[in-house]
Protein backbone atom coordinates (compact mmCIF):
# COMPACT_ATOMS: atom_id res chain seq x y z
CA UNK A 1 0.00 0.00 0.00
CA UNK A 2 1.31 3.45 -0.85
CA UNK A 3 1.37 5.99 1.94
CA UNK A 4 2.54 8.74 -0.36
CA UNK A 5 1.85 9.04 -4.05
CA UNK A 6 3.11 12.19 -5.69
CA UNK A 7 2.90 12.84 -9.42
CA UNK A 8 4.28 15.82 -11.27
CA UNK A 9 4.62 18.11 -8.27
CA UNK A 10 5.49 21.65 -9.30
CA UNK A 11 6.14 24.71 -7.21
CA UNK A 12 7.87 27.95 -8.08
CA UNK A 13 9.08 30.78 -5.90
CA UNK A 14 9.31 33.69 -8.27
CA UNK A 15 11.69 32.59 -11.03
CA UNK A 16 13.02 29.65 -9.04
CA UNK A 17 11.45 26.28 -9.78
CA UNK A 18 11.73 24.49 -6.46
CA UNK A 19 9.75 21.49 -7.71
CA UNK A 20 9.62 20.70 -11.38
CA UNK A 21 7.52 17.62 -11.95
CA UNK A 22 8.61 15.54 -8.96
CA UNK A 23 7.32 11.97 -8.73
CA UNK A 24 7.57 10.11 -5.46
CA UNK A 25 6.10 6.97 -3.95
CA UNK A 26 6.49 5.76 -0.40
CA UNK A 27 5.15 2.32 0.44
CA UNK A 28 4.15 1.16 3.91
CA UNK A 29 6.99 -0.29 5.95
CA UNK A 30 9.80 1.47 4.10
CA UNK A 31 12.48 3.95 5.09
CA UNK A 32 12.94 6.23 2.14
CA UNK A 33 15.82 8.64 1.83
CA UNK A 34 15.16 11.75 -0.22
CA UNK A 35 18.65 12.77 -1.18
CA UNK A 36 19.81 15.79 -3.04
CA UNK A 37 22.14 18.76 -2.87
CA UNK A 38 21.18 22.01 -1.19
CA UNK A 39 18.38 23.76 -3.04
CA UNK A 40 17.27 20.62 -4.87
CA UNK A 41 13.68 20.88 -3.60
CA UNK A 42 13.81 18.38 -0.73
CA UNK A 43 12.32 20.65 1.90
CA UNK A 44 9.71 22.04 -0.48
CA UNK A 45 8.63 18.49 -1.28
CA UNK A 46 8.35 17.59 2.40
CA UNK A 47 6.38 20.73 3.15
CA UNK A 48 3.93 19.89 0.40
CA UNK A 49 3.57 16.35 1.76
CA UNK A 50 2.81 17.79 5.21
CA UNK A 51 0.30 20.31 3.89
CA UNK A 52 2.58 23.23 4.73
CA UNK A 53 3.04 24.37 1.19
CA UNK A 54 0.60 24.86 -1.66
CA UNK A 55 1.55 23.35 -4.99
CA UNK A 56 1.29 25.02 -8.37
CA UNK A 57 0.57 21.72 -10.12
CA UNK A 58 0.59 17.95 -9.64
CA UNK A 59 -1.38 15.42 -7.62
CA UNK A 60 -0.46 14.45 -4.12
CA UNK A 61 -2.03 11.77 -1.97
CA UNK A 62 -0.78 11.16 1.56
CA UNK A 63 -2.55 8.47 3.63
CA UNK A 64 -5.51 8.87 1.30
CA UNK A 65 -5.76 12.61 1.88
CA UNK A 66 -4.90 15.83 0.13
CA UNK A 67 -2.45 17.45 2.55
CA UNK A 68 -3.21 21.00 1.43
CA UNK A 69 -6.83 20.71 2.53
CA UNK A 70 -6.66 18.05 5.26
CA UNK A 71 -3.61 18.97 7.32
CA UNK A 72 -5.37 18.53 10.66
CA UNK A 73 -6.58 15.00 9.88
CA UNK A 74 -3.26 14.13 8.28
CA UNK A 75 -1.27 15.23 11.33
CA UNK A 76 -3.14 12.77 13.54
CA UNK A 77 -1.33 10.01 11.66
CA UNK A 78 1.88 11.77 10.67
CA UNK A 79 4.79 13.08 12.69
CA UNK A 80 7.44 15.55 11.65
CA UNK A 81 10.85 16.62 12.85
CA UNK A 82 12.64 19.43 11.06
CA UNK A 83 16.26 20.40 11.44
CA UNK A 84 16.89 21.20 15.09
CA UNK A 85 15.18 23.99 16.88
CA UNK A 86 11.52 24.20 15.86
CA UNK A 87 10.23 23.41 19.33
CA UNK A 88 8.84 26.58 20.97
CA UNK A 89 11.73 28.02 22.95
CA UNK A 90 9.68 29.78 25.62
CA UNK A 91 7.94 26.58 26.75
CA UNK A 92 8.87 24.26 29.56
CA UNK A 93 9.21 20.58 28.76
CA UNK A 94 6.22 19.68 30.95
CA UNK A 95 4.10 22.38 29.27
CA UNK A 96 5.03 20.97 25.88
CA UNK A 97 3.96 17.49 27.00
CA UNK A 98 0.69 18.95 28.36
CA UNK A 99 0.06 20.67 25.06
CA UNK A 100 0.67 17.65 22.85
CA UNK A 101 -1.44 15.51 25.21
CA UNK A 102 -4.21 18.10 24.87
CA UNK A 103 -4.31 18.29 21.08
CA UNK A 104 -3.08 14.91 19.85
CA UNK A 105 -5.44 11.96 20.32
CA UNK A 106 -2.67 9.47 19.51
CA UNK A 107 -0.15 10.81 22.04
CA UNK A 108 0.83 8.54 24.93
CA UNK A 109 2.42 10.81 27.49
CA UNK A 110 3.88 7.99 29.58
CA UNK A 111 5.81 6.76 26.55
CA UNK A 112 7.33 10.19 26.00
CA UNK A 113 8.19 10.49 29.69
CA UNK A 114 9.80 7.06 29.67
CA UNK A 115 12.00 8.09 26.74
CA UNK A 116 12.97 11.33 28.45
CA UNK A 117 13.93 9.39 31.60
CA UNK A 118 17.01 8.12 29.79
CA UNK A 119 18.09 11.64 28.79
CA UNK A 120 19.13 14.81 30.59
CA UNK A 121 15.92 16.54 29.54
CA UNK A 122 14.07 17.35 32.78
CA UNK A 123 10.35 18.28 32.77
CA UNK A 124 10.86 21.65 34.46
CA UNK A 125 13.50 22.82 31.99
CA UNK A 126 12.81 25.52 29.45
CA UNK A 127 13.37 24.44 25.86
CA UNK A 128 15.44 27.60 25.42
CA UNK A 129 17.95 26.13 27.86
CA UNK A 130 18.30 22.75 26.14
CA UNK A 131 21.29 21.93 23.97
CA UNK A 132 20.74 21.08 20.30
CA UNK A 133 21.13 17.42 21.12
CA UNK A 134 18.62 17.54 23.97
CA UNK A 135 16.24 19.46 21.76
CA UNK A 136 16.25 16.63 19.23
CA UNK A 137 15.93 14.03 21.99
CA UNK A 138 12.84 15.83 23.26
CA UNK A 139 11.29 16.08 19.82
CA UNK A 140 12.09 12.44 19.19
CA UNK A 141 10.47 11.47 22.50
CA UNK A 142 7.30 13.27 21.41
CA UNK A 143 7.31 11.59 18.03
CA UNK A 144 7.97 8.14 19.48
CA UNK A 145 4.95 8.62 21.74
CA UNK A 146 2.70 9.51 18.81
CA UNK A 147 1.18 6.55 17.09
CA UNK A 148 2.02 7.85 13.62
CA UNK A 149 2.06 5.76 10.48
CA UNK A 150 4.33 8.14 8.66
CA UNK A 151 7.31 9.97 10.07
CA UNK A 152 8.82 12.80 8.05
CA UNK A 153 12.33 13.92 8.96
CA UNK A 154 13.94 16.98 7.41
CA UNK A 155 17.67 17.05 8.11
CA UNK A 156 16.89 15.86 11.64
CA UNK A 157 20.46 15.59 12.86
CA UNK A 158 21.89 18.78 11.38
CA UNK A 159 24.40 20.29 13.74
CA UNK A 160 24.48 17.35 16.14
CA UNK A 161 27.65 15.61 17.19
CA UNK A 162 28.22 12.03 16.15
CA UNK A 163 27.07 10.48 19.43
CA UNK A 164 23.69 12.19 19.31
CA UNK A 165 23.34 11.32 15.61
CA UNK A 166 24.01 7.68 16.35
CA UNK A 167 21.57 7.67 19.27
CA UNK A 168 18.94 9.34 17.14
CA UNK A 169 19.01 6.75 14.38
CA UNK A 170 19.31 3.88 16.87
CA UNK A 171 16.16 5.07 18.65
CA UNK A 172 14.41 5.50 15.34
CA UNK A 173 15.15 1.94 14.28
CA UNK A 174 14.72 0.40 17.72
CA UNK A 175 11.65 2.21 19.01
CA UNK A 176 9.78 3.62 16.06
CA UNK A 177 10.27 1.50 13.00
CA UNK A 178 8.34 -1.75 13.23
CA UNK A 179 7.88 -2.79 9.62
CA UNK A 180 4.44 -1.20 9.29
CA UNK A 181 5.37 2.41 9.75
CA UNK A 182 7.23 4.41 7.17
CA UNK A 183 9.89 7.05 7.38
CA UNK A 184 10.69 9.65 4.78
CA UNK A 185 13.99 11.33 5.55
CA UNK A 186 15.94 14.04 3.77
CA UNK A 187 19.58 14.80 4.25
CA UNK A 188 22.54 15.81 2.23
CA UNK A 189 24.71 13.76 4.56
CA UNK A 190 24.21 10.61 2.55
CA UNK A 191 26.71 8.48 4.43
CA UNK A 192 24.89 9.06 7.70
CA UNK A 193 21.67 7.30 6.70
CA UNK A 194 22.92 4.83 4.10
CA UNK A 195 22.73 1.86 6.45
CA UNK A 196 19.14 2.43 7.59
CA UNK A 197 17.41 3.11 4.27
CA UNK A 198 15.29 0.60 2.39
CA UNK A 199 14.77 2.92 -0.57
CA UNK A 200 16.43 5.94 -2.01
CA UNK A 201 15.25 8.80 -4.20
CA UNK A 202 17.78 11.19 -5.71
CA UNK A 203 16.32 14.61 -6.30
CA UNK A 204 17.85 17.46 -8.24
CA UNK A 205 16.40 20.68 -9.63
CA UNK A 206 13.00 19.64 -8.33
CA UNK A 207 12.87 16.34 -10.22
CA UNK A 208 13.60 12.79 -9.15
CA UNK A 209 16.62 11.46 -11.01
CA UNK A 210 16.62 7.99 -9.55
CA UNK A 211 14.25 6.03 -7.39
CA UNK A 212 15.03 2.48 -6.31
CA UNK A 213 15.34 0.11 -3.38
CA UNK A 214 18.67 -0.40 -1.69
CA UNK A 215 18.74 -4.09 -2.70
CA UNK A 216 18.40 -3.23 -6.35
CA UNK A 217 21.42 -0.95 -6.24
CA UNK A 218 23.55 -4.09 -6.23
CA UNK A 219 21.68 -5.51 -9.22
CA UNK A 220 21.65 -2.36 -11.21
CA UNK A 221 24.92 -0.59 -10.52
CA UNK A 222 28.53 -1.73 -10.54
CA UNK A 223 31.81 -0.02 -9.82
CA UNK A 224 35.10 -1.03 -11.32
CA UNK A 225 38.55 0.35 -10.58
CA UNK A 226 40.77 -0.08 -13.63
CA UNK A 227 44.49 0.40 -14.17
CA UNK A 228 45.30 3.56 -16.16
CA UNK A 229 46.33 1.44 -19.15
CA UNK A 230 42.87 -0.15 -19.26
CA UNK A 231 40.94 3.08 -18.76
CA UNK A 232 40.30 3.62 -22.44
CA UNK A 233 38.85 0.13 -22.90
CA UNK A 234 36.57 0.49 -19.86
CA UNK A 235 35.46 3.92 -20.98
CA UNK A 236 34.29 2.45 -24.27
CA UNK A 237 31.80 0.26 -22.37
CA UNK A 238 29.72 3.36 -21.54
CA UNK A 239 30.07 4.12 -17.82
CA UNK A 240 27.69 6.67 -16.34
CA UNK A 241 30.50 8.28 -14.38
CA UNK A 242 34.24 8.27 -14.16
CA UNK A 243 36.73 9.71 -11.73
CA UNK A 244 40.41 9.34 -10.97
CA UNK A 245 41.40 8.02 -7.55
CA UNK A 246 44.69 7.05 -5.95
CA UNK A 247 44.12 3.40 -6.84
CA UNK A 248 43.28 4.06 -10.47
CA UNK A 249 40.41 5.18 -12.68
CA UNK A 250 37.02 4.46 -11.09
CA UNK A 251 34.00 3.82 -13.30
CA UNK A 252 30.35 3.41 -12.36
CA UNK A 253 28.11 1.40 -14.66
CA UNK A 254 24.38 1.02 -14.80
CA UNK A 255 22.88 -2.26 -16.00
CA UNK A 256 26.28 -3.65 -16.99
CA UNK A 257 27.39 -7.28 -16.96
CA UNK A 258 29.51 -7.69 -13.81
CA UNK A 259 31.43 -10.66 -15.20
CA UNK A 260 32.47 -8.69 -18.27
CA UNK A 261 33.66 -5.82 -16.09
CA UNK A 262 35.64 -8.25 -13.93
CA UNK A 263 38.35 -8.63 -16.55
CA UNK A 264 39.32 -4.95 -16.19
CA UNK A 265 39.63 -4.76 -12.43
CA UNK A 266 37.89 -5.35 -9.13
CA UNK A 267 34.09 -5.03 -9.41
CA UNK A 268 32.01 -3.85 -6.43
CA UNK A 269 28.71 -2.15 -5.65
CA UNK A 270 29.01 1.60 -5.38
CA UNK A 271 28.21 3.11 -2.01
CA UNK A 272 25.35 5.54 -1.79
CA UNK A 273 27.66 8.60 -1.78
CA UNK A 274 29.51 7.22 -4.81
CA UNK A 275 26.24 6.58 -6.58
CA UNK A 276 24.98 10.00 -5.60
CA UNK A 277 28.04 11.68 -7.10
CA UNK A 278 27.88 9.50 -10.22
CA UNK A 279 24.22 10.34 -10.85
CA UNK A 280 24.44 13.98 -9.82
CA UNK A 281 27.67 14.52 -11.72
CA UNK A 282 25.90 14.48 -15.04
CA UNK A 283 23.10 16.69 -13.85
CA UNK A 284 24.91 19.28 -11.79
CA UNK B 1 -13.27 21.09 22.81
CA UNK B 2 -10.22 19.68 24.60
CA UNK B 3 -8.14 20.99 21.70
CA UNK B 4 -9.42 24.49 22.31
CA UNK B 5 -8.74 24.20 26.04
CA UNK B 6 -5.18 23.05 25.35
CA UNK B 7 -4.66 25.87 22.85
CA UNK B 8 -5.96 28.54 25.22
CA UNK B 9 -3.84 27.15 28.04
CA UNK B 10 -0.84 27.31 25.72
CA UNK B 11 -1.59 30.94 24.86
CA UNK B 12 -1.96 31.78 28.50
CA UNK B 13 1.37 30.15 29.37
CA UNK B 14 3.11 32.12 26.64
CA UNK B 15 1.68 35.48 27.73
CA UNK B 16 1.34 34.84 31.44
CA UNK B 17 3.67 37.67 32.35
CA UNK B 18 2.02 40.30 30.17
CA UNK B 19 -1.61 39.33 30.52
CA UNK B 20 -1.62 37.60 33.89
CA UNK B 21 0.85 39.49 36.03
CA UNK B 22 0.41 43.06 34.81
CA UNK B 23 -2.87 43.58 36.77
CA UNK B 24 -1.13 42.20 39.85
CA UNK B 25 1.76 44.59 39.30
CA UNK B 26 -0.59 47.58 38.91
CA UNK B 27 -2.40 46.53 42.08
CA UNK B 28 0.91 46.33 43.93
CA UNK B 29 1.98 49.79 42.72
CA UNK B 30 -1.40 51.23 43.71
CA UNK B 31 -1.12 49.69 47.18
CA UNK B 32 2.44 50.95 47.55
CA UNK B 33 1.46 54.51 46.59
CA UNK B 34 -1.48 54.41 49.01
CA UNK B 35 0.61 53.19 51.92
CA UNK B 36 3.33 55.72 51.18
CA UNK B 37 0.76 58.51 51.13
CA UNK B 38 -0.69 57.28 54.43
CA UNK B 39 2.73 56.91 56.00
CA UNK B 40 3.73 60.46 55.15
CA UNK B 41 0.36 61.70 56.38
CA UNK B 42 0.55 60.03 59.78
CA UNK B 43 3.85 61.68 60.62
CA UNK B 44 2.14 65.00 60.46
CA UNK B 45 2.08 65.83 56.84
CA UNK B 46 4.64 67.02 54.37
CA UNK B 47 6.48 70.28 54.75
CA UNK B 48 7.13 71.96 51.49
CA UNK B 49 9.46 74.87 51.54
CA UNK B 50 9.97 77.16 48.63
CA UNK B 51 12.98 79.41 48.48
CA UNK B 52 13.97 81.69 45.72
CA UNK B 53 15.32 85.02 44.80
CA UNK B 54 14.66 87.54 42.12
CA UNK B 55 17.17 90.30 41.85
CA UNK B 56 17.79 91.66 45.29
CA UNK B 57 14.43 90.35 46.54
CA UNK B 58 14.49 86.91 48.14
CA UNK B 59 11.57 84.95 49.59
CA UNK B 60 10.99 81.91 51.77
CA UNK B 61 7.66 80.15 52.12
CA UNK B 62 6.90 77.04 54.14
CA UNK B 63 3.62 75.19 53.75
CA UNK B 64 2.44 72.14 55.63
CA UNK B 65 0.19 70.01 53.48
CA UNK B 66 -2.23 67.33 54.55
CA UNK B 67 -2.08 65.47 57.76
CA UNK B 68 -4.09 62.32 58.21
CA UNK B 69 -7.00 64.16 59.76
CA UNK B 70 -6.98 66.74 56.99
CA UNK B 71 -7.21 63.86 54.55
CA UNK B 72 -10.17 62.45 56.41
CA UNK B 73 -11.77 65.89 56.60
CA UNK B 74 -11.40 66.12 52.88
CA UNK B 75 -13.32 62.89 52.53
CA UNK B 76 -16.04 63.96 54.92
CA UNK B 77 -18.67 61.99 53.17
CA UNK B 78 -21.73 63.37 54.88
CA UNK B 79 -21.49 66.68 53.02
CA UNK B 80 -22.54 64.82 49.90
CA UNK B 81 -26.11 63.80 49.03
CA UNK B 82 -26.68 60.15 48.10
CA UNK B 83 -26.77 61.05 44.41
CA UNK B 84 -23.55 63.05 44.64
CA UNK B 85 -21.87 60.29 46.57
CA UNK B 86 -22.88 57.71 43.98
CA UNK B 87 -21.68 59.91 41.16
CA UNK B 88 -18.36 60.52 42.85
CA UNK B 89 -17.92 56.85 43.61
CA UNK B 90 -18.65 55.98 40.00
CA UNK B 91 -15.87 58.40 39.00
CA UNK B 92 -13.66 56.81 41.61
CA UNK B 93 -14.33 53.35 40.16
CA UNK B 94 -13.51 54.50 36.62
CA UNK B 95 -10.40 56.23 37.79
CA UNK B 96 -9.17 53.10 39.54
CA UNK B 97 -10.02 50.98 36.49
CA UNK B 98 -8.18 53.25 34.07
CA UNK B 99 -4.59 52.04 34.49
CA UNK B 100 -5.73 48.40 34.39
CA UNK B 101 -7.70 48.93 31.19
CA UNK B 102 -5.07 51.01 29.45
CA UNK B 103 -2.26 48.57 30.23
CA UNK B 104 -4.42 45.61 29.23
CA UNK B 105 -5.28 47.23 25.93
CA UNK B 106 -1.64 47.96 25.09
CA UNK B 107 -0.59 44.43 25.96
CA UNK B 108 -3.52 42.97 24.00
CA UNK B 109 -2.47 44.90 20.91
CA UNK B 110 1.11 43.72 21.16
CA UNK B 111 0.20 40.10 21.90
CA UNK B 112 -2.14 39.95 18.90
CA UNK B 113 0.18 41.71 16.47
CA UNK B 114 2.95 39.23 17.27
CA UNK B 115 0.68 36.19 17.68
CA UNK B 116 1.09 34.80 14.16
CA UNK B 117 4.41 36.48 13.43
CA UNK B 118 6.84 35.48 16.15
CA UNK B 119 6.42 31.75 15.58
CA UNK B 120 7.20 32.25 11.90
CA UNK B 121 10.31 34.16 12.87
CA UNK B 122 11.65 31.49 15.22
CA UNK B 123 10.27 28.72 12.97
CA UNK B 124 8.28 27.07 15.77
CA UNK B 125 5.32 27.47 13.41
CA UNK B 126 6.57 24.24 11.83
CA UNK B 127 6.10 22.48 15.14
CA UNK B 128 2.64 23.97 15.78
CA UNK B 129 1.58 22.96 12.30
CA UNK B 130 2.86 19.43 12.81
CA UNK B 131 0.13 19.01 15.42
CA UNK B 132 -3.44 18.04 14.47
CA UNK B 133 -4.74 21.56 14.97
CA UNK B 134 -6.41 23.54 12.20
CA UNK B 135 -5.39 27.07 11.35
CA UNK B 136 -8.86 28.29 12.30
CA UNK B 137 -8.53 26.76 15.77
CA UNK B 138 -5.11 28.36 16.21
CA UNK B 139 -6.31 31.82 15.20
CA UNK B 140 -9.48 31.56 17.31
CA UNK B 141 -7.58 30.42 20.39
CA UNK B 142 -5.32 33.46 20.18
CA UNK B 143 -8.26 35.81 19.81
CA UNK B 144 -10.30 34.23 22.61
CA UNK B 145 -7.39 34.18 25.05
CA UNK B 146 -6.56 37.84 24.61
CA UNK B 147 -10.07 39.23 24.17
CA UNK B 148 -12.22 37.11 26.46
CA UNK B 149 -9.97 35.19 28.85
CA UNK B 150 -7.38 37.78 29.87
CA UNK B 151 -10.04 40.34 30.95
CA UNK B 152 -11.05 37.97 33.76
CA UNK B 153 -7.76 38.80 35.48
CA UNK B 154 -8.05 42.46 34.52
CA UNK B 155 -11.51 42.66 36.10
CA UNK B 156 -10.32 40.79 39.17
CA UNK B 157 -7.47 43.31 39.48
CA UNK B 158 -9.81 46.28 39.11
CA UNK B 159 -12.29 44.96 41.68
CA UNK B 160 -9.48 44.11 44.09
CA UNK B 161 -8.08 47.63 43.73
CA UNK B 162 -11.50 49.21 44.26
CA UNK B 163 -12.12 47.02 47.31
CA UNK B 164 -8.72 47.81 48.72
CA UNK B 165 -9.14 51.57 48.37
CA UNK B 166 -12.67 51.47 49.81
CA UNK B 167 -11.32 49.58 52.80
CA UNK B 168 -8.54 52.15 53.25
CA UNK B 169 -10.95 55.10 52.98
CA UNK B 170 -13.55 53.62 55.32
CA UNK B 171 -10.87 52.68 57.85
CA UNK B 172 -9.62 56.27 57.69
CA UNK B 173 -13.08 57.71 58.29
CA UNK B 174 -13.56 55.33 61.21
CA UNK B 175 -10.19 56.12 62.78
CA UNK B 176 -10.68 59.87 62.42
CA UNK B 177 -14.35 59.52 63.34
CA UNK B 178 -15.70 61.66 60.54
CA UNK B 179 -18.53 59.23 59.77
CA UNK B 180 -19.94 58.01 56.50
CA UNK B 181 -18.27 54.60 56.24
CA UNK B 182 -21.59 52.79 56.08
CA UNK B 183 -22.94 55.08 53.36
CA UNK B 184 -19.68 54.66 51.47
CA UNK B 185 -20.18 50.93 51.15
CA UNK B 186 -23.91 51.16 50.61
CA UNK B 187 -23.44 53.52 47.65
CA UNK B 188 -20.16 52.07 46.40
CA UNK B 189 -21.83 50.50 43.39
CA UNK B 190 -19.20 47.77 43.51
CA UNK B 191 -21.58 44.99 42.46
CA UNK B 192 -23.19 46.83 39.54
CA UNK B 193 -19.78 48.17 38.63
CA UNK B 194 -18.39 44.65 38.43
CA UNK B 195 -21.32 43.46 36.32
CA UNK B 196 -20.76 46.46 34.05
CA UNK B 197 -17.11 45.54 33.71
CA UNK B 198 -17.91 41.94 32.77
CA UNK B 199 -20.62 42.90 30.30
CA UNK B 200 -18.39 45.69 29.00
CA UNK B 201 -15.53 43.36 28.17
CA UNK B 202 -17.79 40.78 26.54
CA UNK B 203 -19.38 43.44 24.33
CA UNK B 204 -16.09 45.18 23.77
CA UNK B 205 -14.64 41.99 22.31
CA UNK B 206 -17.26 42.07 19.58
CA UNK B 207 -17.20 45.83 19.18
CA UNK B 208 -13.45 45.87 18.70
CA UNK B 209 -13.40 42.70 16.60
CA UNK B 210 -12.31 44.54 13.43
CA UNK B 211 -9.29 45.88 15.28
CA UNK B 212 -8.30 42.58 16.87
CA UNK B 213 -8.92 40.54 13.72
CA UNK B 214 -6.99 43.09 11.71
CA UNK B 215 -3.99 42.74 14.01
CA UNK B 216 -4.12 38.94 13.62
CA UNK B 217 -4.37 39.14 9.83
CA UNK B 218 -1.39 41.49 9.60
CA UNK B 219 0.48 39.31 12.06
CA UNK B 220 -0.04 36.27 9.81
CA UNK B 221 1.30 38.00 6.72
CA UNK B 222 3.78 40.73 7.58
CA UNK B 223 7.35 39.82 6.67
CA UNK B 224 8.64 41.98 9.53
CA UNK B 225 7.55 44.88 11.75
CA UNK B 226 3.87 43.83 11.72
CA UNK B 227 2.88 46.79 13.92
CA UNK B 228 4.05 49.17 11.21
CA UNK B 229 1.99 47.37 8.57
CA UNK B 230 -1.01 47.35 10.89
CA UNK B 231 -0.89 51.12 11.22
CA UNK B 232 0.11 52.06 7.66
CA UNK B 233 -2.34 49.88 5.75
CA UNK B 234 -5.52 51.48 7.13
CA UNK B 235 -3.77 54.83 7.54
CA UNK B 236 -3.08 55.26 3.86
CA UNK B 237 -6.66 54.70 2.59
CA UNK B 238 -7.93 57.02 5.34
CA UNK B 239 -5.59 59.74 4.14
CA UNK B 240 -6.45 58.98 0.50
CA UNK B 241 -10.20 59.21 1.22
CA UNK B 242 -9.72 62.57 2.89
CA UNK B 243 -7.67 63.89 -0.03
CA UNK B 244 -9.69 62.48 -2.90
CA UNK B 245 -13.28 62.48 -1.61
CA UNK B 246 -12.88 64.99 1.17
CA UNK B 247 -14.78 62.67 3.52
CA UNK B 248 -13.52 60.75 6.52
CA UNK B 249 -15.65 57.62 6.76
CA UNK B 250 -12.68 55.26 7.05
CA UNK B 251 -10.93 57.23 9.76
CA UNK B 252 -14.21 57.72 11.67
CA UNK B 253 -14.90 54.00 11.57
CA UNK B 254 -11.40 53.15 12.72
CA UNK B 255 -11.44 55.77 15.45
CA UNK B 256 -14.85 54.75 16.78
CA UNK B 257 -13.77 51.15 17.18
CA UNK B 258 -10.36 52.05 18.49
CA UNK B 259 -11.70 54.34 21.22
CA UNK B 260 -14.16 51.84 22.52
CA UNK B 261 -11.62 49.08 22.34
CA UNK B 262 -9.16 51.08 24.38
CA UNK B 263 -11.52 52.11 27.13
CA UNK B 264 -14.65 49.99 26.96
CA UNK B 265 -17.48 51.13 29.14
CA UNK B 266 -15.02 53.27 30.96
CA UNK B 267 -13.89 56.72 31.51
CA UNK B 268 -14.17 59.02 28.57
CA UNK B 269 -12.59 62.35 29.02
CA UNK B 270 -14.96 65.24 28.55
CA UNK B 271 -13.62 68.75 29.15
CA UNK B 272 -10.79 67.15 31.04
CA UNK B 273 -13.24 65.64 33.53
CA UNK B 274 -13.43 61.89 33.83
CA UNK B 275 -16.97 60.76 33.19
CA UNK B 276 -18.61 57.82 34.95
CA UNK B 277 -18.54 54.43 33.35
CA UNK B 278 -21.03 53.77 30.62
CA UNK B 279 -24.01 52.15 32.27
CA UNK B 280 -25.39 48.72 31.61
CA UNK B 281 -28.25 50.09 29.54
CA UNK B 282 -25.90 52.08 27.33
CA UNK B 283 -23.65 49.07 26.88
CA UNK B 284 -26.53 46.80 25.97
CA UNK B 285 -27.90 49.35 23.53
CA UNK B 286 -24.62 49.00 21.64
CA UNK B 287 -25.48 45.39 20.94
CA UNK B 288 -28.38 46.56 18.80
CA UNK B 289 -26.49 49.31 17.03
CA UNK B 290 -25.61 49.25 13.35
CA UNK B 291 -21.96 50.12 14.07
CA UNK B 292 -21.65 47.06 16.27
CA UNK B 293 -22.85 44.61 13.64
CA UNK B 294 -20.99 46.28 10.84
CA UNK B 295 -17.92 45.81 13.00
CA UNK B 296 -18.71 42.16 13.66
CA UNK B 297 -19.13 41.47 9.93
CA UNK B 298 -15.90 43.30 9.06
CA UNK B 299 -14.17 41.55 11.97
CA UNK B 300 -15.43 38.17 10.79
CA UNK B 301 -14.09 38.77 7.30
CA UNK B 302 -10.73 39.86 8.69
CA UNK B 303 -10.62 36.75 10.89
CA UNK B 304 -11.24 34.62 7.84
CA UNK B 305 -8.38 36.49 6.15
CA UNK B 306 -6.15 35.81 9.15
CA UNK B 307 -6.91 32.07 8.94
CA UNK B 308 -6.29 32.07 5.19
CA UNK B 309 -2.97 33.87 5.59
CA UNK B 310 -1.96 31.60 8.45
CA UNK B 311 -2.57 28.67 6.15
CA UNK B 312 -0.40 30.10 3.38
CA UNK B 313 2.47 31.58 5.35
CA UNK B 314 5.02 29.53 7.24
CA UNK B 315 8.09 31.64 6.69
CA UNK B 316 9.01 35.25 6.89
Amino acid sequence: MSLITARGLAKSFGDVRALDGLDLTVEAGRIVGLIGPNGSGKTTALKAILGLSHLDAGTLDVLGMNPATSRKALMQRTAYIADVGILPRWMRVSQLLDFVAGVHPGFRREVAEAHLESTDVRPDKRINGLSKGMNVQLHLALVLAIDAELLVLDEPTLGLDIIYRQKFYDALLGDYFDGNRSILVTTHEVREIEHILTDVVFIHHGRSLLSLSMESIHDEFAKVVAQPTQAGAVRSLGPIAERTTLSGAEFVFRGADRDALGSYGEVSTPSLPELFIAIMGDNA
Amino acid sequence: MSTMVALIRREWQEHQVGLGWSPVAILAVLALITFMALATSTVGGVNVSVEGSEGSHSFHEEVEISSLSALAQFMELDRWSDAELEENLAKFRSLVAMPFKAVYFLIAVFVLISALHDDRRDRSVLFWKSMPVSDAETVLSKLVTVVWVAPVVVIAGIVAAQLFLLIVISTLTLVEDVGGAGRLWWHSGLLTGTVELVVGYVIQGFWALPLYAWLLAVSAAAPRLPILWAVLLPGLPAVAERMVLGTHGVSDFVRAHLEFAALPAAASEDDGIIQPAVGLAEQLSLVFSFQMWLGVVVGGLLLWLAVYLRNRNNDL
